[in-house]
């Protein structure tokens, strides 16, 4: 037997390097669509090196806050990376309402976020501040109530057995309730990682944007980190989604963490899908299908429920 | 500011409530685990709420006392001239909001344990996958309101010549604010330290139910959300250090904002408070009914117009002011029976005594 010590760190250098991979996959995907070649698969890699080495230029009209904002973003990525399972394994902290946790540091990075975009004192990056807050007031509660159902299954408050072993067995006897749980997931990721259809992060028109504007002033190492920063909550939430989906575990770790990793692929083949097939939405559109990621899980909580 | 600051206690009365409610429903229904939650965490969030919002409360009226306004649309740029005060209302906005690693996370942490442990017993389901969401929802409001609140206080650029003189009060009104602060994050980073007061506080209240329940250090995660909490800085001061070496003086120029090339901002373009809050009360206009005065411009040289929208508070200005000025026009019309005269308050007096005697033979 290993010593248990490999677990974790395995985990660790996963959640670390694999996140740039996950951009550049969902990059070539809609290239490919798109009957172009697209930039290499590595790409992400290589603009975080690229970024590292520049030079930064900081607004006169801007505090410490702006400075701290890339900051919190990587940490609470990193520290909601550690509560969440991957492959079914336990994760490395676990404790009873750790998905409170899990939710609320992402509310931490968005405040910070919101709050570094207003610290710049201009127009546009206030615009994306303002739609940020106002779309993440039902993107929350719908990440909560989606992860409410999988509470209701597993009887348990905490995310490593809610996505642990028991995942086959679920499937078996609640699917329908899981397959609404997956979908409304899947929504709430592209929600909170600003992926079409409800931001673009190919634009560059300041009034279609919403993350991307509100980080238009950071360059740099700054950049680099908020680009990483995004790349591991999009790992982190993609896990969720990717935990409740695959009905595997084969109980070996090493089988289900590539199990786990070609889900992740799968998942950002299907997030490029998405993104090339669909247009973002209009603005007063995006509430009613945050709204109705909210009612398929609270359906789902009454198929759960029975 | 301070009207902003004195409804947002309404959402935390709120919280408390919802707390309380689920101790009355745990007693109802009879599970230790619901009362002890339920209780420490309303409790713990009356604590909480009397923290955060002193040292908001605190930190407003030093900006009043620097600036001589209260208006949040005649401030900005604040956090340059004040930063001891701006780095103060940031905190409190922090541990408002409910965010890790301060001590609203604690309360909201166990009203939530609270209300998932109803969603395990079948008729108590509704009640928790109402609250549940319902509380993310209240907390992701917040986040929106005191991000604005603090960014158009502190944040940004000056929208009026009042900054220009503001400057940190003295160590008497930075005191007690540090005290405040330094409290917050202690219940924030070490809650086990009060489990024992909310314990004797249950047992006090249910002493039948307490007996039997286990600690509340057994239920919520005191130490771990200690260990969580203080990873979660231990990584930002890693990450700051990061940032620091890739900025380092040599590499790093300062210039006005970019904002994508506009050439010329000016201070009344930035977002102000009520345009940040814009979208979200459409969202909700149906119950807050904003009003809305506005011309738009019309030909093709047009002449200056004016844009000016409200909110009026939906309770207080449009149902309990009407209510009671209807009411006061309707009894109006008793006012003939206060007409001075003694000696008819004393027929008065003789009725009513004969109609008690008549009435409680």
């Amino acid at each position: 037997m290993l010593p248990p010590i490999v677990q974790p760190t395995v985990q660790l250098v996963v959640t670390l390097v694999l996140p740039p991979l996950l951009l550049g996959v969902i990059t070539k995907t809609k290239a490919a669509i798109a009957g172009r070649v697209g930039p290499p698969l590595l790409q992400p890699y290589y603009d975080l090196v690229k970024l590292a080495q520049k030079g930064s230029v900081f607004s006169t009209t801007t505090t410490w806050v702006f400075r701290a904002s890339p900051v919190v973003g990587i940490a609470t990525a990193l520290l909601a990376s550690l509560l969440v399972p991957l492959g079914g394994h336990d994760a490395p902290i676990s404790f009873t309402g750790d998905l409170i946790l899990f939710v609320y540091l992402f509310g931490l990075a968005r405040f910070f976020t919101v709050s570094a975009a207003l610290d710049t004192g201009s127009a546009f990056e206030g615009m994306g501040g303002a739609r940020e807050a106002t779309f993440s007031c039902l993107a929350e509660p719908a990440l909560l109530l989606g992860l409410l159902v999988l509470v209701k299954r597993t009887a348990s408050l905490s995310l490593t057995p809610m996505l642990g072993p028991g995942m086959p067995g679920e499937w078996q006897t609640a699917s329908p309730a899981l397959v609404l749980v997956v979908v409304s997931l899947f929504v709430v990721l592209l929600a909170e990682n600003c992926r079409v259809p409800f931001d673009d992060p190919n634009t560059h028109l300041e009034l279609t944007m919403i993350h991307e504007v509100m980080v238009l002033d950071h360059g740099g190492p700054a950049l680099g980190m908020i680009l990483y920063g995004a790349a591991l909550k999009l790992f982190v939430l993609g896990a969720l989604v990717v935990g409740v989906a695959v009905p595997f575990r084969t109980g070996s770790f090493g089988l289900d963490l590539a199990l786990f990793v070609a889900g992740m692929l799968v998942l950002s083949v299907v997030i490029g899908v998405v993104e090339s097939v669909m247009a973002r939405l209009r603005l007063r559109q995006v509430p009613s299908l945050l709204v109705a990621a909210c009612l398929l899980s609270g359906f789902a909580i009454l198929l759960a429920a029975r | 500011m301070k009207r902003l600051l004195a409804y947002h206690s309404v959402e935390n009365i709120g919280i408390i409530t919802m707390g309380l409610g689920v101790a009355m429903l745990g007693r109802a229904v009879g599970s230790p685990l619901l009362v002890v939650l339920g209780l420490g965490g309303g409790l713990l969030h009356v604590w909480n709420h009397a923290l955060f919002k002193s040292l908001l409360f605190l930190s407003a009226g030093s900006v009043l006392h620097a600036t001589g306004t209260r208006e949040i649309d005649q401030l900005g740029g604040l956090a340059r001239r004040m930063p001891r005060t701006a780095f103060a209302f940031l905190f409190g906005a922090i541990a408002i909001c409910g965010l890790p690693p301060l001590n609203g996370f604690v309360s909201e942490l166990l009203v939530y344990l609270g209300l998932f442990r109803a969603i395990g017993s079948a008729p108590l389901l509704g009640i928790g996958a109402i609250g549940a969401p319902s509380l993310a929802l209240i907390g992701t409001l917040a986040v929106a309101c005191f991000v604005k609140a603090h960014g158009a206080v502190f944040l940004g650029q000056a929208r009026s010549e009042r900054v220009a003189r503001a400057h940190d009060p003295g160590a008497a009104m930075l005191a007690p604010m540090a005290l405040l602060g330094i409290a917050c994050i202690f219940i924030g980073l070490v809650p086990a330290a009060i489990a024992p007061v909310l314990e004797s506080a249950t047992s006090a209240w249910a002493p039948d139910v307490a007996a039997v329940a286990p600690p509340v250090g057994v239920l919520a995660p005191l130490h771990l959300l200690t260990v969580t909490g203080l990873s979660l800085l231990a990584l930002t001061g890693a990450g700051a250090a990061l940032l620091a070496s890739g900025t380092r003086k040599a590499q790093t120029a300062s210039g006005p904002t970019w904002d994508c090339g506009y050439a010329a901002p000016s201070p009344r373009m930035q977002y102000t408070a009520s345009s940040f809050a814009q979208t979200l009360v459409g969202f909700f206009s149906w119950a807050l009914r904003p009003e809305i005065h506005a011309c738009a411009p019309e030909g093709l040289f047009p002449s200056p117009t004016r844009f000016h929208s409200d909110v009026p508070d939906t309770v207080l200005d449009r149902a309990i002011l009407p209510l009671s000025r209807g009411a006061a026009r309707t009894l109006r019309w008793f006012r003939w029976v206060q007409h001075g005269n003694v000696h008819l308050y004393l027929v008065y007096i003789l009725a009513a005594l004969v109609v008690l005697a008549v009435v409680s033979r």
